[in-house]
């Protein structure tokens, strides 16, 4: 049977058509990521509730207390001193909630963030590249990235227990490993999926999303944090003030 | 522990109580009464605009017509410069009225809620 060469061409063409739409929407705007983002949601790690309502985290029996012990502070007015409180640094994730700007820059073998909070910046390598893990904990952890579809994951390990998720103390233990998924959801609006894997502190894997807004025009500025920097900590462990003058 | 017990945690209001402190992020808010405001007719001493935290030095009269120091805390200046203020927004000698959330041990100083100057501008951080 002899095919027409025009059936032939429209097929071809079609062919050509289909194979140029796949590439064409798997490839993510990398460059859309990059620019100056704020948070949209607040200091409060958990984001699936309003902010006076209980957290859904499904932490351990040992967590709950942990975190009640801490909660019980505040309320009295005393509360528990965390790292920030010295001036050293929020660490990951909460530097995820934190109410300053921050700065993506996306490379091919690397992404960059810049966050305004204590001048902190996180190195991400991206398929596989970079250092091993310091096999000791840090504030920001170890973190390694990769592309999938439109979203960059980060995953990271090794982030120092000393460090909080937020202001009410909320804890994790040396275990906790994070997964974050970040992709641009719209022209000026970044969405993280943030997983909390911690077999110490919770039952079972746990997600919450953080939406940002870009901020076009937007500068990042200094954040020296030892400037003047009045609570100290006290002697059983919860912040001191010397606000008074 | 057993289930219940840890259910009944969960459920304790102080969670609720430290929640709603949490609205202004930082580690030492929930010394200040967020339920309470007081307002002060006052005099600036100093201005201090640093991280972490800014602050107002000012001169009040309390309820026994002494003078006294009065320190007002304020958020980074970082977040004050995109609400307009400036290093220079306040000078030594200026008169204000100023609304703060109180320390909740009585001890002179507090949050800043607002600072309105004598030319009728009003200074808030949020």
């Amino acid at each position: 049977m002899r095919i027409s060469p025009i059936l032939t061409c429209t097929m071809a063409l079609l062919a050509l058509t289909a194979a140029s739409s796949l590439s064409v929407a798997a490839e993510v705007d990398k460059a859309a990521f990059n620019g100056i983002w704020s948070g949209d949601q607040g200091v409060l790690w958990d984001t699936s509730v309003k902010p006076g309502e209980k957290t859904k985290a499904p932490f351990t029996p040992e967590y709950v207390a942990r975190y009640q012990q801490s909660l019980d502070a505040a309320a009295r007015g005393k509360p528990k001193a965390d790292p920030t409180t010295q001036c050293m640094p929020p660490g990951v994730p909460r530097i995820l909630a934190s109410p300053f700007p921050f700065e993506v820059v996306v490379t091919s073998k690397t992404v960059y963030i810049l966050y305004e909070y204590m001048s902190q910046m996180r190195r991400i390598p991206l398929d596989g590249s970079g250092p091993a893990p310091l096999g000791m904990p840090t504030f920001n952890g170890h973190s390694t990235g990769k592309w999938d579809g439109d979203t960059l994951v980060i995953d990271t390990i090794e982030m120092n227990p000393k460090s909080v998720l937020d202001t009410t103390h909320f804890p994790h233990s040396d275990v906790l490993t994070v997964t974050e998924r970040m992709r641009v959801s719209g022209p000026d609006k970044l969405e993280i999926s943030i997983t909390l894997n911690d077999a110490k502190a919770l039952t079972k894997p746990w997600t919450v999303v953080r939406t940002y807004t870009r901020k076009p025009g937007e500068r990042l500025l200094e954040y020296v944090c030892a400037e003047n920097n009045r609570n100290p900590v006290n002697a059983d462990g919860t912040t001191g003030f010397t606000g008074v003058p | 522990m057993n289930k219940t017990t840890v259910t009944a945690w969960m459920a304790s209001g102080t969670l609720l109580l430290a929640f709603a402190q949490s609205a202004i992020a930082h580690h030492s808010a929930s010394m200040f009464d967020f339920r309470k405001t007081e307002t002060y007719e006052a005099t600036v001493k100093k201005y201090q605009w640093t991280n972490p935290h800014g602050w107002l030095y000012l001169t009040v009269k309390n309820a026994e017509g002494a003078e006294v120091e009065y320190g007002v805390e304020l958020t980074s200046p970082n977040l004050l410069l995109r609400r307009g203020w400036r290093p220079t927004t306040f000078q030594a000698g200026d008169k204000v009225t100023v609304i703060t959330n109180p320390m909740r041990d009585g001890s002179p100083s507090g949050r800043v809620v607002s600072v309105t100057k004598a030319d009728g501008s009003v200074w808030t951080e949020r």
